[in-house]
């Protein structure tokens, strides 16, 4: 399904449509780590942040595009 | 130990990410996809074969028309009365000729007493004359029919009326194109691939299309892929020496290749036009060998003389590559 969205007769790219997903549920998921006790095991947090988003991204990515 | 923990984890993190974002620039950049495709159809223009004012229309615009099907008809008064002009012709060549062969039979009989051969000769070669001139004024006549039949458009296949601007009354002349007419079920995609994604496309391979006006699929398969693209640095000037340019930008974008898809499948409630824009996606492991021209050995053979001999064109088809690694 890797295929451009159309909204009001302006194609986007589907990874703008990905990126703005990941973001989000990357977002979740740190808020997530970081209240719980995982924290503790995080040695630099911005890497971490940076990693997860792009772990998400691609997982966000894969599942997407497979769904059809 | 704590800490170790921590480093490890965050650079296992680390790598997976990198692992992960490798798969991703590569799955995005390097799929067969595209962004840019046109839909396509096969476009007749429409134009008279005789000049005259337009008489009567017999369709409008939109409209669905059938192989020959009346178009639109030009006047035909002066085309009748050419042909009329062209039936008297014959008839007085053929009068004339009647006369010049009656002429020459009876001078044939005389003695040589009786006639000179020079005489004789003129006879014949007037009769001759006469007789050319008789099939000169046929060939008139069959072209003046030809005029009066051309005075009736007809469509030239089952088709759509484009873009229609004649009205009645109007005057057209002999070539000059007055409409299109979409043919009929001719409907396909052209997809511009850049260069750096054509490898893994070949000839036969499934395409998904998605138009930008909905989310039903359309799907297809590849017909065939642009063999060549316009080179500025080819044009001539006025002594046809290349102007070859100087100057190239730093940023350059990679060159778009035509390549068509034949549409197989459109499901019920999508609208055609042509012009209108879709995404394409190719398939590569997905390939459809029944629609390929080419013997799979024939492909085989030739990706061992990749790059080396000057290959024919002919053994493989319409531009087709050997699988996986075509240039």
């Amino acid at each position: 399904m890797l295929h451009e969205m159309a909204l009001g007769g302006i194609f986007y790219s589907p990874m703008l449509i990905f990126v703005l997903i990941s973001l989000v549920v990357a977002t979740l998921l740190r808020t997530l780590i970081h209240k719980s006790v995982l924290s503790r095991l995080v040695w630099q947090e911005a890497w971490f942040d940076v990693s997860l988003f792009v772990c998400v991204l691609a997982v966000v990515t894969y599942v997407l595009t497979s769904m059809d | 130990m704590r800490t170790f923990l921590k480093v490890l984890i965050t650079l296992v993190m680390v790598a997976l990410a990198t692992a992960l974002g490798l798969w991703l620039w590569h799955y995005y950049m390097y799929t067969p996809w595209t962004r840019d495709a046109r839909v396509r159809a096969d476009v007749i223009t429409i134009a008279p074969d005789v000049s005259g004012w337009v008489s009567q229309m017999d369709i409008q615009d939109g409209q669905d028309v059938h192989k020959g099907d009346v178009l639109f008809r030009i006047n035909d008064r002066r085309y009748q009365a050419a042909l009329d002009q062209a039936k008297a012709t014959v008839s007085q060549r053929q009068a004339e000729y009647r006369l010049q062969a009656h002429d020459y039979q009876r001078r044939r009989g005389l003695s040589s007493n009786a006639i000179s051969s020079e005489s004789l000769d003129t006879a014949q070669l007037n009769a001759q004359s006469a007789k050319a001139s008789y099939e000169q004024a046929q060939a008139q006549l069959e072209s003046a029919q030809i005029d009066l039949e051309r005075t009736v458009i007809r469509a030239p296949t089952d088709g759509t009326v484009v873009n229609l601007n004649l009205r009645e009354g109007n005057y057209v002349s002999q070539g000059n194109a007055q409409m299109s007419l979409i043919r009929a079920g001719s409907f396909y995609v052209t997809a511009y691939f850049a260069e750096t994604k054509l490898p893994p496309i070949d000839v036969g391979d499934r395409a998904s299309i998605h138009l930008m006006s909905g989310a039903k699929e359309l799907t297809g398969h590849v017909a065939s892929i642009g063999r060549g693209i316009a080179n500025t640095n080819t044009t001539g000037n006025n002594q046809l020496l290349p102007q070859v340019q100087q100057t190239f930008t730093w940023v350059r974008l990679s060159q778009r290749i035509p390549v068509d898809i034949v549409i197989d499948h459109i499901p019920d409630g999508v609208y055609l036009s042509a012009g209108m824009t879709a995404t394409v996606r190719i398939a590569p492991e997905d390939r459809d060998d029944s629609n390929r021209d080419t013997p799979p050995e024939a492909i085989q053979h030739n990706s061992s003389e990749q790059g080396a001999a000057p290959r024919i064109e002919g053994a493989t088809g319409a531009g087709s590559a050997p699988p996986g690694q075509s240039q």
